[in-house]
Parts: C-alpha cells; sequence; structure tokens
C-alpha cells in the first residue's frame, strides 16, 4: 500500500483537538496536492469500471444568480437504451419541486421540516422549471407531460428507440434554491446545489422506466454516466463539486468552473466567497474539505475520519475508484445542507467541542467525525453498489451503517462511541440500546414510503435494525466468513443496481459450509443456521430477538432406590444412598425470531460449559444430573446485538449467592447524586 | 493559628453536619439499591465488565422510574439540603463564636427566618448578576465568559456569607430587608483579597461535589466507591465549615443604614 504523506498534522490548531497523537494523526495536509487530471483513479488502483454499466451523460452549463439563488441551466443529456425494449418516452425525476408546494408528496411527509430544519421564511419554497426539450439533431419543442407529483415527468419521444440505440436530449431549465432545510438551497454566500437539474430516471432492462416520486425518506435512484458540468459563478466565490475540476476561467466579474466527474450517477456543488480551503491526498485521491471560519480547525479530525474510513471500506468493499473527494462543512446557518452524499462529494458536520479538561469524563465519537463516516460510505452503499433508495432504503443506509461500525472497529482507537470516565459504549451497545424501542414493530425491508410516520422509526428501522442484524449474523457465523461473504456482495455489484434479493442470495452463496447444503452454517455437531432464513427474519419481519434463563436450579437427583420388578415379575427393593444433586436449566426464547444462541453454564466445580441451543422451541430444559450450577448465561458472548434485553439474560441457581455489581452500581451512583447536591448546596 | 482554633470551636456542628450528610447519602444508596434488586429480581443483568455502561443504561432505559427516582432524589435533596444548611450555616458562625452547641443550635434557629429571607434574595440577585455577566461578556470568547462567571460566582458567595455572618453574630435592625444583602453586594466587590480567598474555597468545596458522581462512574464494574464518596463529602465539608469560620474574624461590616459604606477599619484584626 503506496501512500502520499505530504507532512504532518496542520500543528497547533490539530494538536488542540486532540487529532496528533500517536498513531491516531492524520497522514497528510497541505494545500499545494494537484487536482488529478482523471476522474477515476488509475487502472491499477481503481479495479475494473465496466463500459456495460454507463447509461446516461449530462453536459451542462449553468450559470448561478446570487441575488436571487437562481440557476439557468441548459443540459444535453446522452441516454443509451440497454433494456431488452424499445423506448418510447423518457421518464425524468425533477426532485427540485419537492419543495414547490405544501401539497407535494415531500412536503405532505415532511410538513416543512428535515432533521429539526424548518421552511425558511425568506424563500420557503424551490421549484425546477423546464423551459425547452428536443432531440438533439431532430424535432425541437418536445412536451413535458406532468406526472402524478410534481417531482416525476414523461417526455415522449417522437420516434422509439430502440435497444442498444442512444439518442441525444437538450433541456433547458431554471431552478429557484430554497433556503435550505433539507439537504439543498441556500443561506445567504453559501450555496449548495444537490438535486438541482431535470435527471432522468432508471431504465430497467425490462424497458420499463423506474421512476418514483419524491418523497421524504425515499432518497435517490439513477443511473451511472460521465457528467461535464460548467458552472458561472461570481468572481471570487470558492466552487465545490462533484468530480475534478478541468477548468477555471475568469470573465469580469464572474468566474466559470468546468468539472469532469467518469461514471457517477448525480451530480452536486457547493459554492461560496467564504469557505476556506484544506486539501490532503491519500493514495492518489485527492481529499478536499471546503469550511467556513466557523470549523475550518476541524479539518485536520475530520481528514482522519475520512482516512479511517478509506483504510476500512477499501479493505473490506474493493478499491475507492475515482481520483476526488470533496467534503463541504456547511455553515451553522445552512445546517441542513448537511450529512448528505452524492457522488465523489458530501457534506458533513461539526465536532462536539468538549474542552480537553472535560474529555476525561466524556468523549463522544459520535459527532462531526461519524458523519464524516458515514457520509462518505454512502460513496459504496449507493455510490458504487447503486441500490434503489426508494425501493430498498436499508441496501444503502443500513449495510452503510453497518460498514460504518467496522470502520469504528477497524480504527486505530477501537470500536468506542462514547466514553464516560474511561468506561466506553461500544457500537452494538448504541445499537442494541436502539433496538429497545423497535421491539416487534419494525420490517427492514420496505419501501421508503411505507414506514409509519412515528419519530425515529424509519431511522432506527433502516440504519441500525440493519446494521444490528448483520452485525448479528456476523458474530454467529464467524468474523471472518461474514466479511468475506460482503466483499464477494461488494465485488459483485459494483456499477451496478442490486436488488434486496441479491444481497440475500450473495449471503447465502457466500456463507454455506459447502454446496451440499446451501445455505447452511454449522455453528457445532447438532446446532445449524439457515442464512436465507435468518436474513429473512431479521430483514423481512418484524420478530424480536427475545431471550431468558427461565429457571435455573439444583434439584435433589434422582434416586435410585425402592421397589422395582424384576424380569421374572418378582418385586425388590433397592436401598440406594444420597441421590445427590442435579442441575436443572430451563432456556426460553420469547421473542418471535427463531436463532441459534450460546450459553454459558457455571457449575459449583469450577468448570463453565459453553453450548448451542437451536432456538426452536419456545422453551427447553437441560439436565445436569451430580452437577451443582451457579448460575447460567444465554449469550454469553453478546453475539445477537437484535436482542434488546439482556436482563434476564443471566440468572443465578435459586438459592445461591448472587452478585450484586448492578444494585452496588446504581446505589453508588444514587449516593453520588445525594452527596453531590447536599455538597453543592453546603453553606 | 486563630484561624484554626475558630475553626476547631465549630466541630460539634461539623460532627452533626456529616454524620446528617452520611446517612442521608447511605439512606439514598440504600433505597436506589432495593429498588434494582427488586426490578432485576432473579436475573443478573450484563456480567461483561467491559460494557458496564451498557449494562447501566439498559437497566435504567428498561426502568426509567429508577432514574427518575434517582435524579428526583437529588434535587429534592438539594432542595431539603438548602434550608438545613440554612440553620446550619448559622450554627456554624455561634459556634465559630465560641458558644456551646445547644446555645449554638438555639442561635440558628431564632436567625432562621432572617437567614432564609435573605437566603432567597441571595439566590434570586446571583441569578440576575450571572445572566447580566452572560450577556455583557457573551460577545467575548469563552475563556472571559467562563472568568466573568466565576468572579461574580466569587462575589456573590462571599456577600452571602457577609450578611449571613451579619445576622448570626450582629444582628440587623432590619432583618428581613432586601438591602441587606444588595449591601452585602455591595461590600464583598470592594475586598478583593476576601473574594480571592472565598472563590477558592468555594470553588474546591464546589470540585469535590462535581467530582463525587464521575467517581462513581468510574468505579462501575465490582470496585466499591463508597468509601471515596464519603471521604470527599467530608473533606468538602470542612473546607466549608472552615470558610465560614475563617470569615468570623472579619465581621462584622454594617450592611444596614447608615448607607456609608462601611471601611476597612470596620473589620477586627486578622491574623
Amino acid at each position: 500500500m503506496q501512500r502520499a504523506r505530504l507532512g504532518l498534522c496542520s500543528g497547533v490548531v490539530a494538536l488542540a483537538l486532540g487529532a496528533c497523537d500517536g498513531a491516531a494523526q492524520p497522514r497528510s495536509v497541505g494545500l499545494n496536492v494537484d487536482e488529478p487530471a482523471d476522474p477515476l483513479r488509475p487502472v491499477a488502483q481503481r479495479g475494473a469500471v465496466p463500459e456495460s454499466a454507463r447509461v446516461t451523460d449530462y453536459a451542462i452549463d449553468a450559470k448561478l444568480d446570487e441575488e436571487t439563488y437562481r440557476i439557468d441551466g441548459l443540459e444535453r443529456i446522452t441516454f443509451r437504451n440497454r433494456s431488452d425494449a424499445a423506448v418510447d418516452h423518457l421518464a425524468l425525476h425533477l426532485y427540485m419541486n419537492a419543495f414547490s408546494a405544501g401539497d407535494t408528496a415531500w412536503m405532505k411527509e415532511g410538513r416543512g421540516s428535515h432533521r429539526a430544519m424548518g421552511q425558511g421564511q425568506q424563500t420557503p419554497w424551490g421549484r425546477v422549471e423546464v423551459t425547452s426539450i428536443g432531440v438533439v439533431d431532430g424535432p425541437g419543442g418536445l412536451t413535458l407531460q406532468p406526472g402524478e407529483d410534481p417531482t416525476v415527468a414523461t417526455v415522449p419521444l417522437p420516434t422509439p428507440l430502440a435497444p442498444g440505440e442512444r439518442i441525444e436530449v437538450d433541456i433547458g431549465f431554471t431552478t429557484y434554491l430554497p433556503e435550505v432545510f433539507a439537504r439543498t438551497g441556500y443561506k445567504d454566500d453559501f450555496v449548495l446545489a444537490g438535486q438541482w437539474f431535470p435527471k432522468l430516471a432508471v431504465l430497467e432492462p425490462d424497458g420499463t422506466w423506474n421512476n418514483h416520486v419524491f418523497t421524504f425518506h425515499s432518497e435517490f435512484f439513477a443511473d451511472f454516466g460521465n457528467y461535464r458540468v460548467i458552472l458561472d459563478v461570481p468572481k471570487g466565490w470558492l466552487v465545490g463539486a462533484t468530480g475534478v475540476r478541468t477548468a477555471d476561467e475568469e470573465d469580469g466579474g464572474r468566474r466559470r468552473v468546468t468539472y469532469e466527474a467518469a461514471m457517477v450517477h448525480d451530480f452536486a456543488w457547493t459554492a461560496s466567497p467564504a469557505f476556506v480551503e484544506h486539501v490532503a491526498q491519500y493514495e492518489g485521491i485527492r481529499i478536499r474539505q471546503l469550511h467556513t471560519a466557523e470549523t475550518w480547525q476541524q479539518a485536520p479530525v475530520h481528514l482522519q475520519a475520512q482516512e479511517e474510513a478509506l483504510d476500512s471500506m477499501q479493505a473490506r468493499f474493493g478499491p475507492y475508484p475515482w481520483s476526488t473527494i470533496t467534503i463541504v462543512h456547511p455553515p451553522a446557518a445552512a445546517g441542513g445542507a448537511g450529512g448528505m452524499e452524492y457522488p465523489t462529494f458530501f457534506t458533513s458536520s461539526p465536532l462536539f467541542e468538549i474542552p480537553l479538561a472535560a474529555q476525561d469524563v466524556v468523549s463522544v465519537r459520535l459527532d462531526g467525525r461519524f458523519t464524516t463516516v458515514h457520509e462518505f460510505g454512502h460513496q459504496y452503499f449507493q455510490g458504487l453498489l447503486a441500490s434503489n433508495e426508494y425501493e430498498a432504503p436499508w441496501l444503502d443506509e443500513g449495510l452503510n451503517t453497518f460498514a460504518n461500525t467496522m470502520v469504528l472497529d477497524d480504527s486505530p482507537q477501537g470500536d468506542w462511541a462514547i466514553k464516560v470516565m474511561g468506561h466506553t459504549l461500544d457500537s452494538g451497545d448504541l445499537l442494541r440500546l436502539d433496538m429497545q424501542r423497535l421491539q416487534g414493530t419494525a420490517v427492514v425491508d420496505q419501501r421508503a414510503d411505507q414506514f409509519a410516520e412515528t419519530e425515529g422509526l424509519y431511522g432506527r428501522t433502516v440504519y441500525r435494525k440493519t446494521a444490528a442484524t448483520l452485525r448479528s449474523l456476523r458474530n454467529l457465523v464467524g468474523h471472518e466468513r461474514f466479511d468475506a461473504a460482503m466483499r464477494t456482495y461488494a465485488q459483485r455489484y459494483r456499477f451496478a443496481h442490486p436488488s434486496p434479493d441479491d444481497f440475500i442470495d450473495t449471503l447465502t452463496e457466500a456463507l454455506q459450509d459447502d454446496a451440499s447444503t446451501p445455505g447452511v452454517v454449522a455453528l457445532d455437531d447438532a446446532v445449524a443456521l439457515d442464512v436465507r432464513d435468518w436474513l429473512h427474519q431479521g430483514l423481512r419481519t418484524p420478530r424480536s430477538v427475545a431471550f431468558a434463563v427461565r429457571w435455573v436450579e439444583n434439584r435433589r437427583g434422582q434416586s435410585q432406590g425402592g421397589w422395582h420388578r424384576d424380569e421374572g415379575g418378582t418385586w425388590s427393593r433397592t436401598d440406594a444412598g444420597d441421590p445427590g444433586v442435579e442441575g436443572v436449566v430451563v432456556l426460553e426464547r420469547s421473542g418471535g425470531f427463531v436463532t441459534p444462541v450460546q450459553y454459558a453454564i457455571a457449575f459449583e466445580d469450577g468448570e463453565t460449559l459453553e453450548g448451542w441451543w437451536d432456538g426452536v422451541r419456545t422453551t427447553d430444559t437441560l439436565l445436569f444430573p451430580g452437577r451443582r450450577i451457579l448460575s447460567v448465561r444465554i449469550d454469553p458472548n453478546r453475539h445477537l446485538e437484535l436482542e434488546a434485553k439482556r436482563v434476564d439474560n443471566h440468572r443465578f441457581a435459586l438459592g445461591e449467592a448472587r452478585e450484586v455489581t448492578t444494585e452496588g452500581d446504581i446505589a453508588d451512583l444514587a449516593e453520588a447524586a445525594v452527596l453531590a447536591a447536599l455538597l453543592g448546596v453546603a453553606p | 493559628m486563630k484561624v484554626l482554633r475558630t475553626a476547631w470551636n465549630t466541630r460539634w456542628v461539623y460532627l452533626a453536619a456529616l454524620v446528617l450528610t452520611l446517612a442521608w447519602g447511605l439512606a439514598a444508596s440504600t433505597i436506589a439499591g432495593w429498588m434494582t434488586e427488586f426490578i432485576l429480581g432473579p436475573f443478573g443483568g450484563e456480567a461483561d465488565v467491559e460494557h458496564a455502561l451498557a449494562r447501566l443504561a439498559e437497566v435504567v432505559t428498561h426502568n426509567p422510574e429508577l432514574g427518575v427516582g434517582i435524579g428526583a432524589g437529588a434535587v429534592l435533596t438539594a432542595a431539603a439540603a438548602w434550608l438545613g444548611w440554612t440553620l446550619l450555616g448559622g450554627a456554624v458562625f455561634f459556634a465559630a463564636r465560641g458558644d456551646a452547641l445547644a446555645q449554638s443550635a438555639r442561635g440558628a434557629v431564632q436567625s432562621a427566618g432572617p437567614l432564609a429571607v435573605q437566603g432567597i434574595v441571595h439566590a434570586v440577585l446571583t441569578g440576575l448578576a450571572l445572566l447580566l455577566v452572560s450577556v455583557v461578556f457573551g460577545p467575548l470568547p469563552g475563556v472571559f465568559r467562563l472568568l466573568g462567571l466565576l468572579v461574580t460566582t466569587a462575589v456573590a458567595v462571599l456577600a452571602r456569607d457577609l450578611v449571613r455572618a451579619q445576622i448570626c453574630l450582629h444582628g440587623l435592625d432590619k432583618p428581613y430587608h432586601p438591602r441587606a444583602t444588595v449591601q452585602g453586594f455591595v461590600v464583598a466587590v470592594k475586598r478583593p483579597r476576601e473574594i480571592a480567598i472565598t472563590a477558592g474555597l468555594w470553588v474546591l468545596k464546589m470540585g469535590l461535589a462535581l467530582v463525587l458522581v464521575p467517581l462513581a462512574a468510574r468505579a462501575l464494574g465490582p470496585s466499591e466507591a463508597s468509601g471515596w464518596l464519603r471521604l470527599m463529602a467530608g473533606l468538602g465539608l470542612a473546607i466549608s465549615f472552615a470558610r465560614l469560620a475563617w470569615l468570623t474574624h472579619w465581621v462584622p461590616v454594617e450592611l444596614e443604614p447608615p448607607a456609608s459604606a462601611p471601611d476597612d477599619g470596620a473589620q477586627t484584626a486578622e491574623t
């Protein structure tokens, strides 16, 4: 692994932020990293990029009016019909129209707010207006036919486009940006243009268009292609965008910047005169951060997070194919633009700045650095494995959240999210706590607009339940085996549109012990796990994982004494000695999710017996003649992160002395709280 | 030496306060322990020490009444303690002067009304002062804001001490009049040395108070924290008593009309 290291982290600032300690320091910082000439990395670094995946190219010339936040544009779409059927119309997404009125599909769900940000007062509405449509070297004046929602439309073609043929269409458009509250828009002199141009939907192999309306949770779905975009902005404004900058000219009071991107499925850009630029390099990838004065000191910390994400995700899911990454840090007033992904370009969020002196008491890693890891993760899940975010949002958000926890795990600091006085909550702990809120209510694999509108249900299900499901399966079948299966999936569907079935099929195939027992992984001699059924339960049912040690006792052993009749029919009495003891354990599966689970039984003689229970029946009794049990744990190695309640997973045998760790901890905390209150107001 | 002697005079009041404090803490601890035991029943909960926080979080999130109970206990304790310390604070002054324990208690009871009323006035004025400083220092960097709030708090603590000492040791003609506390602030701001000493001792006490919960959190798992918690609470109380005892050495200061500001000549000799 060759890595360019241009310098140490940026001195005092990074030191103050704690970014420069030991091996965790950022590896490359500087402003002298040249813009790459090619939007893709060299072949040896990027891996294969199939030409067959290239469907739609865009050439856009757009001008920003910084007074009215209006973008006038002309785009040329080159579309290749790679389906098996002729196409008689084009289907367009007009995403910006989600913000055009209160009764759009998006606004009906969102009701004018997104992630606690409300619509702006000055310019609450945004929209895109198609001003002209024509076929290049063909008839102009084509008609845009509105769809069921202003975010979708169709354009009938003058002649059907046969399979294998291509067509070029020119579309004139004007986009009116709203004050940003949901990913895209402006605030003062900051502009973040996402989903800002008329965009082709995805043509399915059978020749039908997949063109869902834009709903509150649905996000996007598009085909791969090349982009060449000229952005005309005021002179003095710094621009960041998808791809690489290939030209930059000034003309009077204006600046025209050209960006080119290859094999991406979207294009976003940002511009502001207030940006502070911070550039670094990682194995030939130019990492550019655009901050404002509010956050520029945080750049080294985000860079470290970015590098850790690249380290982890390239090793797990294959090479990052593009030559640039642009990280935008919107100003606080434009916080609604934060935390969103676009190809090679994403927006992050600020760090929690805990004073150095307090960091020994509380440290939090789930701040802007996690946002950076998460949004970068989308370069894979959905930038590279371009699943349908409307029909299966878990395929990008859920798999990405799983990958994010792996980034934390792979990082030099290990997997911790929150530290309190030296004690940590790791990813598994947090996922488990989230599962408490979901008990029996959530099915992962459903359309984005099918989730009940209860607070947090979408996020907990799509992001966290998916991650908890995958992490639980990983723990059960073994980390290496699962990681290899995920790698297979990531490599198989690069530059493609994987479906939920593709994912489940791939894991089922890759995890099985051998082809003779399809989809089955043996956990021990008697217990096996059916991968397909397990994933079905985790992703397609609301069943919850819940186990308990229902009963543990040491009863009198079974006596062999008494009257017995022999083979000749004669009764005789035997005197048995002390019948001894018999340990009894009752394991219970109280949740609907049927899964194998481990147990551990601690005996009085010091031995601890670990074994697997298939969990098929709702209860099972284990008997241990002659052995006295102290306590029993179910899932002692914390495999099942889907299980929200673990309190009842550990039980002491009836009559045995019990450890009082939890009681003692809570008693100490209560005493500390009361003494602190008494001392705080003491005279 | 004189200060130490004065502080020593308060030993019985200190012991009484310490016993009450520790007993209160022990009661809270016992009740919380019982509640948890009742909730857990025969189960042991998460056993992995590396996941001690998760274990607590799970128990509390499944049984929010536990967290609410502990929080409410602390808040109620603070409220009750405010009243209790008002009396006890008075007793410290009497004891520091050399009064017998019974006499100190009697004096404290007799001064309770004015101490409570002036305490309320003081709380309101302190709140306003802190708000004002927050607003005025708002545009400045954080370190200046913190410094401003710290100095204001130190002045407020000194003002309260002055008023209480005056009520207990010398009496006020109008013991319920808010002007006494206002005057306490006016006098306090003119005494940087006393502000510094008061602030130092108060910060020390508050530091000990603030570290108690993190200390208990640090000890999550098999280790015991209660011994350390009690030791630190006792130390904090001792610091508080020492501050009040020290104060008796430079009071009286006239806090009532005539409005002429008290001068340094009004204070007793100080070693």
